[in-house]
């Protein structure tokens, strides 16, 4: 279990961007964070394996004080996937990004592991190709499938969906399921709300670095669009015919429901 | 830890006096001390003209904090300018010298750059007659100085969570985990200043275009005040410098003697 308590962070000494944050990720769930641009989403999930140590208060790792223990031995535990992929390329080709981290994990037999992550997430034609020569889609799902190689307990990811359409998509999804069956947690900072109303899980909104909001997805539906809009979300369409249906009593609940409607809409929109 | 110092170097707008005076008046007082910085072999004086320097940063820039983050950062190239006098004179007080006029340079340099922002900067080259291309390329390097420390933070960052460790190990390991900052930090940077040529080239700029400043200067009251106190000060150092230094040691040594009894 990770456990953020009461943390406050500034940058500059000054100005707080995380107010009194507190927040607890346990395995086996899916927690949303959402929030407009420069809520503190960013900031806050650095803090979760030890990038940043908070100005007041705390965050435990599995009963470990992230400004105790070292950054490798948090970053083993949780996984970060960041909002530009980019950053974290440097190895010539895509196999060697990805079997190069799991030697720093201490993953057994790394270069056929990284053969067969390769095949799952679909990258095996571009196994020999430099990083940065792929796609935007592609960049960011090789990053994606590099920081789950060594099955961390805690995966975070930060705007995953941003340049994902299609196959990648799904690859995403896939990843995001597989992890969760392991019994692992799974962090998602995110604008896209079609991602979030895919899965039962938890939500919590920031703005100004206060968390303003916490609940469950199918909750999430029930607020006006207007409220949404000023955490910088937009309801996506089916979303809204479902809450529709539900005051209208002709569904009960939206379980099963989104899921209907969204693959509709998805037929739709590629009509 | 590994937060880029550069931070404390860079301008951040704030209410003080030092903040609306003229760039040009500032850069012609920072340019008057670092002349008098270079000139001045004593050491009293050169105490004296850190004594100066801080009042102005502390009273009239009231830039305290960040004068501290400064010198930390500072601190060891200083420590390092110090050593090696040391190691070649191998004595003490006269290497104290060398790091002395050091930290009046950067201080002198801190009046004018921590006050003013960038794109003022490029306005006075520009009213000095510098031609466009070259103050564009001056205050576009000082902004990608601060794009750049982002930058590399960040992918200090993402190698970090991806199990690297950047102080450990062998030679063969840590010139490894150097390659994986280094490489994507020139990717990067290349690819950030070619968009930046693409972009002046889409707005439209050629080299001997003529604009019109969105800004305009003017030297007043306080810009004369500022300038004159401080070629005042510089000219008496100058030219008394040696009764003063006579006085400034006599009362040193005399707070000494106080302190030893
Ligand atoms: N390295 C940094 N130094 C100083 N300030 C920063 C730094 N990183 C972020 N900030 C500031 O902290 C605030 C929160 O930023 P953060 O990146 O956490 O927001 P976010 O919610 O992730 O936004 P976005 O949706 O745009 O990614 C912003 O005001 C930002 O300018
Ligand atoms: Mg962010």
């Amino acid at each position: 279990m990770i456990r953020v308590e009461n943390l406050w962070y500034t940058y500059d000494g000054g100005n707080y961007v995380l107010r009194d944050v507190s927040l607890e990720i346990v395995e086996g769930e899916i927690y949303y964070i959402l929030g407009d641009n420069g809520s503190g989403k960013t900031t806050l999930i650095r803090h979760l394996n030890g990038l940043l140590k908070p100005s007041r208060g705390r965050v435990l790792v599995d009963g470990l004080d992230t400004r105790e223990t070292p950054v490798s031995r948090l970053a083993e535990k949780v996984s970060i996937v960041f909002q530009n992929p980019e950053k974290m390329f440097y190895m010539p080709t895509v196999i060697e990004e990805i079997s190069t981290t799991l030697r720093n994990f201490g993953v057994e037999n790394p270069d056929q592991r990284a053969e067969e992550i390769l095949r799952e997430y679909g990258l095996s034609r571009y196994r020999d190709r430099s990083p940065f020569t792929l796609s935007g889609g592609e960049k960011r799902i090789l990053s994606i499938a590099i920081m789950t190689g060594w099955s961390p307990r805690y995966l975070v990811l930060d705007e995953p969906t941003i340049g994902l359409d299609g196959d990648y998509r799904r690859r995403l999804q896939w990843a995001i399921d597989r992890h969760l069956s392991r019994g692992g947690a799974v962090v998602i900072v995110t604008h896209d709300m079609e991602l979030v109303l895919e899965r039962e899980g938890r939500v919590v909104i920031l703005s100004g670095g206060q968390v303003v909001y916490r609940g469950y997805t199918q909750e999430l539906i029930d607020l006006d669009p207007g409220q949404l809009g000023r955490y910088g979300l937009v309801k996506p369409t089916y979303a809204r015919s479902t809450s529709y249906m539900k005051t209208s009593g002709v569904i009960r609940d939206y379980h099963g429901y989104c899921g209907v409607f969204a693959e509709v809409a998805g037929v739709l929109d590629n009509v | 830890m590994y937060r880029i110092g550069l931070e404390a170097f860079r301008f951040e707008e704030r209410d003080a006096a030092l903040y609306r005076l003229d760039p040009r008046a500032k850069l012609l007082v920072a340019f008057i001390y670092m002349v008098l910085t270079i000139l001045v072999n004593s050491q009293a004086i050169q105490l004296l003209i850190t004594a100066l320097l801080l009042a102005t940063l502390l009273l009239l820039g009231r830039l305290g904090r960040k004068l501290v983050k400064n010198l930390v950062t500072l601190a060891p190239l200083m420590t390092l300018v110090f050593l090696a006098n040391y190691l070649v004179s191998g004595d003490p007080m006269a290497s104290l010298l060398p790091t002395q006029k050091l930290l009046n340079l950067v201080m002198s340099l801190n009046t004018f750059f921590l006050t003013t922002n960038p794109d003022d900067f490029a306005i006075t080259l520009e009213k000095m007659g510098m031609p466009l291309t070259i103050t564009l390329a001056f205050s576009l390097s000082l902004r990608f100085i601060h794009v750049l420390a982002r930058v590399l933070t960040e992918i200090v960052e993402a190698q970090l969570s991806r199990g690297h460790r950047l102080d450990t190990g062998g030679i063969t390991t840590r010139i490894r985990n150097y390659t994986a900052i280094l490489i994507p930090l020139i990717i990067i940077s290349v690819r950030k200043s070619i968009s930046v040529a693409e972009t002046l080239e889409l707005r439209g700029f050629r080299e001997g275009a003529r604009h019109t400043p969105f800004t305009t200067m003017k030297i007043g009251f306080w810009d004369v005040i500022y300038v004159a106190a401080s070629l005042s000060i510089a000219t008496a150092l100058l030219i008394y410098g040696g009764a003063v230094e006579t006085a400034l040691l006599e009362i040193l040594t005399r707070h000494l003697e106080y302190m030893a009894i």
